[in-house]
C-alpha cells in the first residue's frame, strides 16, 4: 500500500540509456581531466611554503572565494540528500532552503574579523587562532584539532560513498561502477589537493561551485519540462496527500521547532568548521568576503528552493513511494533509497522531454554537477584535515623543530593515508553491506555539524564579547562535545540492554525528534564556558580580532 | 536615504537583526503552522499563486532573508569597510 497508491510513474520514457551513458562518460573525463589541468597550473603558481600551501598566500579574490565556500557548503547533499528529503516528506522540507541565507551571515560576521585576524597574526587553522586569544594550551588546541577531525573524517568518507552511488545510479550495466566512480573521485582528488594545495582546491571549486549553481537549476527545469510545463506541475503536486504538502513531513519526523534549530545550526555549524575558516583567512580582504556573503545568501538559496527541491516534489508524483509492512520506501523504479530521486528523473524523463541531444547533455551535466559537488566538499575537508594535523598536531606536539617544508610534506601525506583509509573502508562495504565501521561513520556524519557548532560559543567570546578564559573555553567544550556523544551510536551502544540504559537512549531518541542535537550540546556548552569563567581566576586577552 | 551616523547605523543593525530573527521563527519556525494545512487536511490543498502554501511561505521568508542581505550589504557592511 502507498500513500496514495501504486501508480505507475506518469511519463515512462523510452530514452536510449546508451546515449545517456556515453553523454555522462564523456562530460565526466572531460570534468575530471580539466580539474587535474587546474591542479598542475596550482601546482606551477605556488611557492613552497606551508602558507601558500594552505591558504594560496591569503589573496582570493571575492568571485574565487565566493563559489569555494559555496562549494564548500554545498555537498553531496544538495543533490542527492535534500531532493531525497522532500521526495519522503514532501514540501515542509524546502523550509530546509532558508539555512542558506544564515550561513551567508556567518561568513560575513565571523568571517571578517577571522580574516583580519589571521592575515595580521600569521593564522593558519582555526586552533591557532583559538590558542592565540585564549592562551597557548596544548589540550585546548588538541579539543579544537578533535572538533576538525569529527567534522572533516565523516564528511570525506560520504563524499567519496556518494560518487560511487552516483556512479552506479548512471551506469548500472556495469557491475563495478560503484568502485570505479569511487577510485575516480579519490584519485583525482588526491592528485590536485596534493600537488597545488589550497589554490589548486579553491581554482578547481570554481568550476565545482559553477556547475553546482547551473545543475541546481537545471533539476529545477528538469522536474517541471518532466510534468508538462508549470502549470501542470502546480497542478499535479497541488493534488498530492495533504501529508506531502504540510508540517510535520510525511514521516512526521520534521516540525518546526526541530526545523528551525536544524537551519539555524546547518548553517552555523558548517560555517565555523576548519574548511570555510580556512577560507576566510585566504580571503584578500573583507571586501572579498562581504560579496561572497551576498552571492551565497541569495544565488546559491535560490537555486535550492528555486532549483533542486522541486526535483523531489515532482519526483512524487512520478514517482510515488511506497509503503510495505509500515515503512516508506522508494518507489521500486527509483531504487533502495530516496537519495536517487534526482538521477533517476534527470536519466529517465529529461532527455525525452527536452529532446534527445540538448536533453541528453542537460542530464549528463547534472551528473556531472552531483559528482562536482562531493568532490568540492571532500577536497575541502581532505585539504583542512591535513593542515590541522600538521599544523596542530606534528608541527605543535610532535616535531616542534619541524620546517616549513617537512611540515607541508607531512600533510600531503595525511591528505594521501586520508583517502586510502577511506576508500579502503568503502571497499570492504561494498563486498559487505552491514560493514560496520561505515555506518558508524555514516551516523557520525549526521553529528558532525553539533560537534562543529561547539566552536561557536568559543568564537562568538572571542570575536565579540571577550569575556571567557582558557579554563571556561576547555570546559565549555568538554561539555558540548560530552553531550552530542549521547547522541552517537557508541553511547546507545555502551548502555544498551540495561533498564535505564533503554530508557536514557529512548528519552534522547524522542528528544531529538523535538529540536536538532546541536541546541542541546550548545546549552551545556555555554553555560559551563559563562560559569566556569565567571568563577575562575583565567587571564583573558586582547582579541586578536 | 539612511542615516549614516553612528547612532542610525547601530539602529539600522537593531531592525535588520529583529527582522531577520522574526523571518527564522516564521519561516521555518513555528511561525509556519499560521499556513500549515496539516497532515489531516481535507479538501483541496491551500495554494498562494498557485504554489502549496508551505512552499509560497518558504519563498515570502526567504524574500525577506535576502532583503535583509541586500540591505545590510548596501549600508552597514559597506559602512564598516570604508571605516576600517
Amino acid at each position: 500500500m502507498s500513500f496514495h497508491g501504486v501508480t505507475p510513474p506518469v511519463q515512462l520514457a523510452a530514452i536510449d540509456t546508451g546515449a545517456f551513458q556515453d553523454a555522462a562518460l564523456i562530460m565526466l573525463c572531460i570534468y575530471l581531466c580539466l580539474l587535474l589541468a587546474l591542479g598542475v597550473l596550482g601546482f606551477i603558481k605556488s611557492r613552497n611554503t606551508e602558507e601558500d600551501y594552505y591558504l594560496a598566500g591569503r589573496n582570493q579574490g571575492w568571485i574565487v572565494s565566493a563559489l569555494t565556500i559555496m562549494a564548500t557548503f554545498f555537498s553531496s547533499f544538495a543533490f542527492l540528500g535534500q531532493p531525497g528529503l522532500v521526495y519522503k516528506e514532501g514540501a515542509a522540507f524546502a523550509l530546509f532552503a532558508l539555512n542558506v541565507p544564515v550561513a551567508a551571515l556567518v561568513v560575513y560576521l565571523v568571517g571578517r574579523k577571522v580574516s583580519a585576524a589571521g592575515r595580521l597574526q600569521g593564522y593558519v587553522t582555526p586552533a591557532d587562532m583559538i590558542c592565540g586569544h585564549y592562551g597557548n594550551s596544548a589540550f585546548l588546541r588538541i579539543l579544537v584539532a578533535l572538533v576538525g577531525f569529527l567534522y572533516a573524517v565523516p564528511y570525506v568518507v560520504i563524499q567519496l560513498d556518494a560518487g560511487g552511488l552516483v556512479s552506479r545510479t548512471t551506469f548500472p550495466d556495469s557491475e563495478n561502477s560503484f568502485l570505479y566512480g569511487t577510485y575516480a573521485l579519490a584519485g583525482v582528488t588526491v592528485i590536485y589537493i596534493m600537488i597545488g594545495g589550497m589554490r589548486s582546491v579553491a581554482w578547481t571549486d570554481v568550476i565545482q561551485g559553477i556547475l553546482l549553481i547551473g545543475g541546481m537549476l537545471l533539476a529545477g527545469i528538469a522536474a517541471i519540462a518532466a510534468l508538462g510545463g508549470i502549470t501542470e506541475f502546480l497542478e499535479k503536486i497541488n493534488k498530492l496527500p495533504a501529508e506531502m504538502l504540510s508540517l510535520p513531513g510525511r514521516s512526521g519526523g520534521w516540525p518546526a521547532t526541530k526545523m528551525m534549530t536544524v537551519c539555524f545550526f546547518a548553517a552555523v555549524g558548517s560555517m565555523i568548521q576548519p574548511a570555510q575558516w580556512m577560507r576566510y583567512y585566504a580571503a584578500r580582504s573583507k571586501q572579498d568576503l562581504r560579496r561572497s556573503a551576498l552571492l551565497l545568501g541569495i544565488v546559491l538559496a535560490g537555486c535550492s528552493l528555486f532549483g533542486v527541491m522541486l526535483i523531489g516534489m515532482g519526483g512524487e508524483v512520478l514517482y510515488p513511494a511506497v509503503t510495505g509492512n509500515g515503512v516508506l520506501a522508494p518507489n521500486p523504479a527509483v531504487g533502495n533509497s530516496f537519495d536517487q530521486i534526482l538521477v533517476v528523473v534527470l536519466k529517465n524523463q529529461v532527455p525525452e522531454v527536452l529532446g534527445g541531444g540538448i536533453g541528453l547533455l542537460l542530464a549528463a551535466l547534472v551528473c556531472v554537477a552531483i559528482m562536482a559537488a562531493s568532490m568540492s566538499t571532500a577536497d575541502s575537508n581532505l585539504h583542512a584535515m591535513s593542515a590541522v594535523f600538521t599544523r596542530d598536531i606534528y608541527g605543535k606536539l610532535v616535531r616542534p623543530s619541524s620546517s616549513d617544508t617537512e611540515r607541508t610534506w607531512v600533510g600531503r601525506f595525511v591528505i594521501l593515508a586520508a583517502t586510502g583509509v577511506a576508500v579502503i573502508l568503502i571497499r570492504f562495504k561494498e563486498d559487505n553491506p552491514d560493514f560496520e565501521p561505515i555506518k558508524l561513520i555514516a551516523e557520525m556524519g549526521l553529528l558532525a555539524i553539533a560537534f562543529s557548532t561547539q566552536l561557536l560559543p568559543i568564537t562568538i567570546d572571542m570575536l565579540f564579547l571577550r569575556r571567557g578564559n582558557l579554563a571556561g573555553a576547555v570546559s565549555g567544550l568538554l561539555a558540548g562535545l560530552g553531550t552530542v556523544f549521547f547522541f552517537t551510536p557508541f553511547f546507545s551502544m555502551a548502555v544498551r540492554g540495561s533498564g535505564s540504559g533503554d530508557a536514557a537512549i529512548s528519552f534522547i531518541n524522542n528528544i531529538s525528534r523535538i529540536i536538532d542535537t546541536g541546541a542541546f550540546a550548545l546549552v551545556a556548552n555555554v553555560s559551563v564556558f559563562a560559569l566556569v569563567s565567571r568563577f575562575t581566576d583565567g587571564s583573558k586577552r586582547e582579541s586578536p580580532a | 536615504m539612511f542615516d549614516n551616523s553612528e547612532t542610525g547605523n547601530k539602529r539600522l543593525s537593531s531592525i535588520l537583526a529583529l527582522v531577520f530573527v522574526f523571518a527564522m521563527i516564521m519561516g521555518p519556525g513555528p511561525g509556519v503552522y499560521l499556513v500549515n494545512p496539516g497532515p489531516d487536511h481535507d479538501g483541496p490543498a491551500p495554494t498562494l499563486l498557485g504554489l502549496p502554501i508551505v512552499y509560497a511561505w518558504a519563498v515570502l521568508w526567504f524574500g525577506v532573508q535576502a532583503a535583509v542581505l541586500v540591505t545590510a550589504y548596501l549600508t552597514i557592511w559597506s559602512r564598516d569597510e570604508r571605516e576600517s
